[in-house]
């Protein structure tokens, strides 16, 4: 009886240690800093260690830069703690949600808008994705959120299954190789990352008139700025609020957001991820292990 | 029971209370956490509300700022085509649009403060700062392109202050959900927890209970078999005390007795003073019956064993049992199963089975049925332990009568002598006592089971005896000579009986002398060597005792016959004392003419060459 007394004592005791942080507080001596590799570390240095540089200065924390060699890495280097902010891409967020509990902190102002593109050699006159029915469709890389993930979750949402409705689906190395394939008639339709693809005809690597925009997909978030659910928020809110105080009218900061390629960065939420997250999980890029 | 309920019922007490202050202390904590949860939705509404109205005013703000925009970048054009057509635009200006973000700035800074939201500062001192380089541009000569700038920047802040309210409302959600789940099933696991403890605690009442239940009828079988130990005990103590006085009395019954008689035998048919002397002797024989009927309750060895069937023993009572029994009593026998030889009395059997028939009469007022049945029964080591007597083979004879019963207290005392319940003159209350004396000294058991008005059933069990049947009955002796002319020797310590034996024996023929102890009788033993022909001598006498006496006499008188009398019970009498002398003993009281019979008998075995006879018991006395 007085166990049992003791039990019940303890249970409001346990259920409060279920809800309340785990053992061990977080109190990094350094931010570890993580980002995508998604180019040379040389580039990655120019490109972030500015960044770097402003965060230390506006939270007078200790901020460091940690290059991971691919994106598993980067995966386990957060999963381990090893990693404290991380710049994500779309579906790797979402498994180091899954994995970690990854929590979203900010993004860019144009991450919150990404799109995707159908693309189709500039001659065609077919007005419909369903008009390509029967022939073959290209999309980027099979991890790539913009050029694979994403088109094929709207083009589910469309009632249009990919493998059935064409007659062969391919995956290209890069979003310039799908563009080229289409131009090259290689395939009759294409998915690419619409800024990329602006990139492209920019920078003269289509032609004018060589690939024409069938449609595009609603907006979804890609990249995005996440911590560790352990980080306290004494950490967090410096942190989110240097990200947010990055102001384009100061020409020191007006530098650093145009590499960083933002405007600005606003809050991010995780309900910006709801697309990406159903997307990953229908190919079974990601567990279920939140529970969500 | 109920009272044995009672003594442990403390246990139970304290089990329920234990189980109401869990029970209580469940209710108090799910009531508690009820509250708490409400307590945190109450809190966490009223978050709820800081953010949409938080979000309202920062949507406000950003249509606010779209519609700045036009009108900054589209009234110069507006101005420039009212100016062509000379028609004034009547859409607010610039400025009012302003003021009203500045107000919309101020009351969101307002809805801060009350509120708390600390995180929120510094986006919306962005959202002020930037708020006011637009209106300084706006109202200046700034480039456009510098306006343009600040107005992003502050579209930006403000949709960064949106975002971090829709947010931290999200989060709200999150952990509104998160305590919505986790109190149903922290309740249920609450709940789960009570009824696994209730149904605990039920199972735990039930295992006590039978152990109490357990312990209760162990706890009445000890205090059972500590009341037959002490009802046994009693009953030997009362035993010890009347076999004592049973002796005294037969030494006076003895001398009244052979007095009365003596003197009854001097008168005349027609002497007046008979008919005194008769009611002398009516009334000694009357004291002499009852103090055997006390001896056979105080001295149940001293009887004359003989290996016997049951069956036949009622059988044969049936007739002389109707006799006794009144006609609205109907006498069932059920003695006809072939049961195993018991080792008994027979007379005193007779004697149980008619006290034990004599009282179920009485116990029948109005009628009813007797019911004697005799068959085998075999006691285990269980029953024999819970029944307090040994285990083995019985012959058990059951006497049931359907009369007025008896209740736990006379139960308890049916075996005491002197305790009756009859009316005054009716009963002796020795007849039970004298029963368990004979059943006693069978190696028998006796038990009684009644209830006031349901009758009441004696169940005996007398051990089976593994020699065989005698074939042979009691001898019936021819009538006997006892008077004679031999020399008889009387060593007797009491000087009335001594009298008596002495008168009563002359008056037969016979030449006696007496001796007051074994000394003188040793001394007339000297004096007349060769010339005693019986010595008649007690048993128990100060000095040297009786069985000394007629060692040392046997060798002065080899020829002389030896009868040893005593008044004492086989438990006091040393018989190995005197065993291998093969003296015969007569009990007192006895009458002169049987002392004469046995005289006569011990003589005529000695002429007739077989000399001395085994010792054993003689007489009516003795029975």
């Amino acid at each position: 009886m007085r166990r049992f007394l003791v039990l019940l004592l303890l249970i409001p005791a346990l259920s409060g240690c279920a809800d309340g942080d785990p053992p061990g507080a977080y109190l990094p001596a350094t931010i570890r800093l993580g980002v995508l590799p998604d180019q040379s570390a040389y580039r990655l240095r120019a490109r972030y260690l500015p960044l770097v540089s402003y965060l230390a200065a506006a939270t007078s924390l200790d901020v460091e830069l940690v290059l991971s060699n691919d994106y598993p890495e980067l995966l386990d280097q957060f999963a381990a703690g090893e990693l404290d902010i991380v710049n994500f891409g779309g579906l790797t967020f979402t498994q180091a949600e899954a994995r970690s509990g990854a929590d979203p902190l900010v993004t860019r102002d144009t991450d919150l808008a990404f799109t995707s593109c159908y693309i189709v050699p500039g001659p065609d006159t077919r007005s419909s994705i369903r008009d390509f029915a029967g022939e073959v469709f290209a999309f980027g890389p099979r991890l790539s959120t913009s050029g694979h993930l994403m088109p094929r979750h709207f083009l589910g949402l469309a009632g249009i299954d990919p493998e059935k409705t064409f007659s062969a689906v391919r995956y290209s190395n890069g979003h310039d190789h799908t563009a080229a394939w289409v131009r090259d008639g290689e395939v009759a339709i294409g998915a690419v990352n619409c800024v990329i693809l602006e990139a492209l005809l920019r920078d003269r690597r289509l032609g004018p008139g060589e690939i024409r925009v069938l449609e595009t997909t609603p907006t979804y978030a890609n990249y995005v700025w996440a911590v560790q659910p352990s980080m306290p928020e004494d950490i967090r809110t410096p942190l989110r609020d240097a990200f947010l105080a990055l102001d384009a009218t100061v020409p020191e900061q007006r530098d650093l957001l145009r590499s960083l390629g933002a405007n600005g960065y606003l809050p991010a939420a995780r309900s910006d991820f709801d697309g990406i997250r159903l997307a990953a999980r229908a190919l079974g890029l990601v567990e279920r292990a939140d529970g969500k | 029971m109920s009272a044995d309920t009672e003594k442990y019922g403390y246990i139970f007490r304290y089990i329920y209370a234990m189980v109401g202050i869990v029970l209580l202390g469940a209710a108090t904590v799910i009531v508690a956490l009820v509250k708490v949860q409400q307590s945190d939705r109450d809190a966490l509404d009223r978050i709820a509300y800081f953010h949409i109205r938080s979000t309202t005013l920062a949507e406000q703000l950003r249509i606010e700022t779209d519609s700045l925009a036009g009108l900054l970048f589209e009234e110069d054009r507006a101005e420039d085509t009212a100016s062509i057509a000379g028609v004034r635009q009547t859409r607010p200006g610039a400025s009012a649009t302003l003021q009203t973000m500045a107000l919309k700035v101020s009351r969101l800074a307002d809805l801060q403060a009350s509120y708390g939201g600390a995180e929120f500062a510094a986006t919306l001192q962005r959202i002020e700062d930037h708020l006011a380089a637009v209106t300084r541009l706006a109202g200046g000569d700034a480039e456009q392109g510098l306006v343009r700038d600040a107005l992003a920047v502050l579209e930006l802040a403000i949709l960064q202050f949106y975002r971090q309210h829709v947010v931290a409302e999200e989060l709200l959600i999150a952990q509104l959900e998160k305590t919505s789940e986790h109190l149903p099933p922290l309740i249920g696991f609450i709940v789960a927890i009570l009824v696994i403890c209730g149904v605990a605690a039920w199972l735990a009442i039930r295992m006590l209970k039978r152990s109490i239940d357990r312990r209760m009828l162990v706890e009445q079988a000890l205090a059972d078999s500590q009341q037959r130990v002490y009802q046994m005990q009693k009953l030997d103590a009362l035993g010890l005390l009347v076999g004592g006085i049973a002796h005294d009395f037969n030494n006076l019954l003895t001398a009244i007795l052979g007095q009365t008689s003596l003197m009854l035998d001097d008168r005349p048919e027609d002497d007046d003073t008979r008919e005194g002397l008769q009611d002398i002797q009516e009334a000694a024989t009357h004291a002499a019956d009852l103090t055997r009927q006390l001896l056979a309750f105080s001295r149940p060895q001293d009887q004359e064993l003989r290996v016997l069937d049951l069956t036949d023993l009622v059988n044969g009572m049936t007739g002389m049992l109707r006799r006794v029994l009144r006609e609205s009593i109907e006498l069932q026998v059920r003695a006809d199963v072939p049961v195993d030889p018991i080792e008994a009395d027979e007379t005193q059997l007779q004697q149980v089975i008619l006290n034990l028939a004599i009282n179920a009469g009485d116990a029948m007022p109005k009628g009813g049925t007797l019911t004697i049945s005799v068959d085998n029964t075999q006691v285990s080591a269980a029953e024999a332990t819970d029944a307090g007597i040994p285990a083995g083979r019985f012959v058990r004879m059951v006497v049931a009568d359907t009369g007025v019963g008896m209740d736990a207290d006379t139960q308890q005392r049916a075996f005491e002598p002197f305790f009756t319940t009859k009316t005054r003159g009716r009963g002796t209350g020795l007849g039970l006592s004298t029963v368990h004396g004979i059943v006693g000294a069978a190696n028998g058991h006796i038990s009684i089971t009644s209830r006031p008005d349901a009758g009441s059933v004696f169940d005996i069990r007398i051990p089976v005896s593994e020699k065989r049947i005698d074939a042979t009955g009691s001898e019936q002796r021819p009538e006997e000579e006892i008077g004679g002319s031999e020399f008889v020797l009387v060593v007797e310590d009491e000087a009335q009986i001594r009298t008596f034996l002495q008168y009563g024996l002359r008056r037969l023929g016979y030449r006696v002398v007496a001796a007051p102890d074994a000394d003188a009788g040793l001394d007339v033993c000297e004096k007349e060597r060769g010339r005693i022909d019986a010595i008649v001598s007690d048993l128990i006498m100060p000095g040297k005792n009786g069985a000394e006496f007629m060692r040392e006499a046997s060798r002065l008188q080899p020829d002389a016959v030896g009868i040893f009398i005593s008044g004492y019970t086989d438990d006091i009498i040393d018989r190995d004392g005197f065993e291998d002398l093969g003296v015969p003993l007569l009990r007192k009281p006895f009458d002169i003419r049987e002392l004469a019979s046995l005289i006569r008998r011990e003589l005529a075995a000695r002429d007739s060459g077989g000399g001395r006879r085994s010792r054993r018991s003689a007489g009516p006395g003795a029975g």
